[in-house]
């Protein structure tokens, strides 16, 4: 039961809402994590904890080092489940 | 300087230049000291076969009687004045204080009053020759450790008092930006949380401020220890920790934002 994009989008955009009271409006596919939506490294670690159901397996933190907008962690996601 | 008289304004030029040496002296004092405590520590107490625990006790306790001794080398050499009010409460176990940081002077003066702390220091002083020895001595947490989190909150938990600055760093202008660290802290460790305001006027030793850059008469700092706070009434701990320590970190800003503020329209900014 691959997941589209979109739904992997739509579901990090509310976890993002419960988990750090974001807007979704400001949850944008370019937003960057720590200048635009204020995440520090604890809530990067909260967050891959909360994906983890989502992904399936445990996400590889080396496929999260490069990560910077909320589209990077949707095409991370998307390619784990499709590997 | 209009209204001063020609004698005045010498005085006053001669006041700054020997404030400028003073506290080139007593930067070479900081440094000399740091370094002879430490060589004494290692070659006097390190050798006796009891715990590291007390070692590092004594060691923090040495710390702070010297901090406590130049902050008081410091006023008889006309360079500053300061003031304390409510140090009886840095005496209970297990209590993070946090403070706002104008100043370099800021966690001198803290140790000065708190004789046996942890706090998280720089990475840097452990590279610094003068410093190395008291830092590693003393176990103080390195802000660059990658378990930095873990080791602070288990000191807290294990009964210790722990120093945070929760800008994280000098404050920069006006205007106080804290990060989450802080909060992050109080809220995995459940510990009371005490605040401490510093006020420091004339502003001194700031960030990005050489040191040689000394104010037009000598600053006074006033450092308010204030009623420790119950986190647990101030946020709703039955929400997710991320938004806990969001709620905290705002509420702690306002609270630093007001007290602050009151302190700044007080009497002696104006004079």
């Amino acid at each position: 039961m691959s997941q589209t994009k979109e739904e992997i989008y739509s579901h990090l955009q509310g976890l993002m809402q419960t988990l750090f009271e974001l807007d979704a409006a400001d949850v944008t596919p370019t937003a960057r994590l720590q200048e635009d939506l204020d995440l520090d490294s604890i809530d990067a670690v909260d967050l891959m904890i909360e994906l983890k159901p989502l992904a399936g397996t445990k996400l590889d933190p080396k496929s999260f080092k490069g990560i910077l907008t909320v589209q990077d962690i949707v095409d991370a996601i998307h390619q784990q489940l499709n590997d | 300087m209009i209204g001063l008289t020609f004698a005045e304004s010498i005085g006053s030029r001669c006041n700054r230049y020997w404030r400028i040496v003073g506290t080139g002296a007593s930067f070479s004092l900081f440094g000399l000291g740091a370094a002879t405590i430490a060589l004494l520590l290692v070659v006097l107490v390190f050798p006796f076969p009891v715990s590291r625990a007390r070692k590092q006790r004594y060691t923090r306790k040495t710390i702070s009687r010297a901090c406590w001794f130049y902050v008081r080398c410091m006023r008889f050499m006309g360079l500053l004045s300061f003031e304390f009010s409510g140090t009886e409460q840095l005496a209970a176990p297990g209590q993070l204080v946090i403070a706002n940081h104008p100043s370099l002077l800021d966690v001198i003066f803290l140790l000065s009053v708190m004789p046996d702390t942890n706090c998280i220091v720089k990475a840097g002083l452990w590279q610094n020759p003068f410093t190395f020895g008291v830092v590693s001595l003393a176990g103080y947490l390195r802000n660059d450790s990658e378990h930095l989190m873990d080791e602070a909150v288990n000191c807290l938990i294990n009964g210790e008092r722990l120093i945070v600055f929760p800008e994280a760093t000098r404050t920069s202008g006006n205007t106080i930006v804290f990060k989450r660290g802080a909060a992050n802290l109080a809220v995995l460790s459940k510990c009371p949380l005490t605040p401490v305001l510093i006020d420091c006027y004339p502003p001194t030793l700031q960030k990005n401020e050489p040191w040689y850059k000394v104010p037009n008469s000598p600053p006074h700092f006033e450092l308010k220890i204030q009623p420790t706070i119950d986190v647990s009434r101030c946020i709703d701990t039955s929400r997710p920790r991320s938004i806990q320590v969001r709620h905290l970190t705002k509420y702690l800003l306002r609270y630093y934002q007001l007290q602050l503020e009151e302190i700044i329209a007080g009497s002696h900014h104006q004079a």
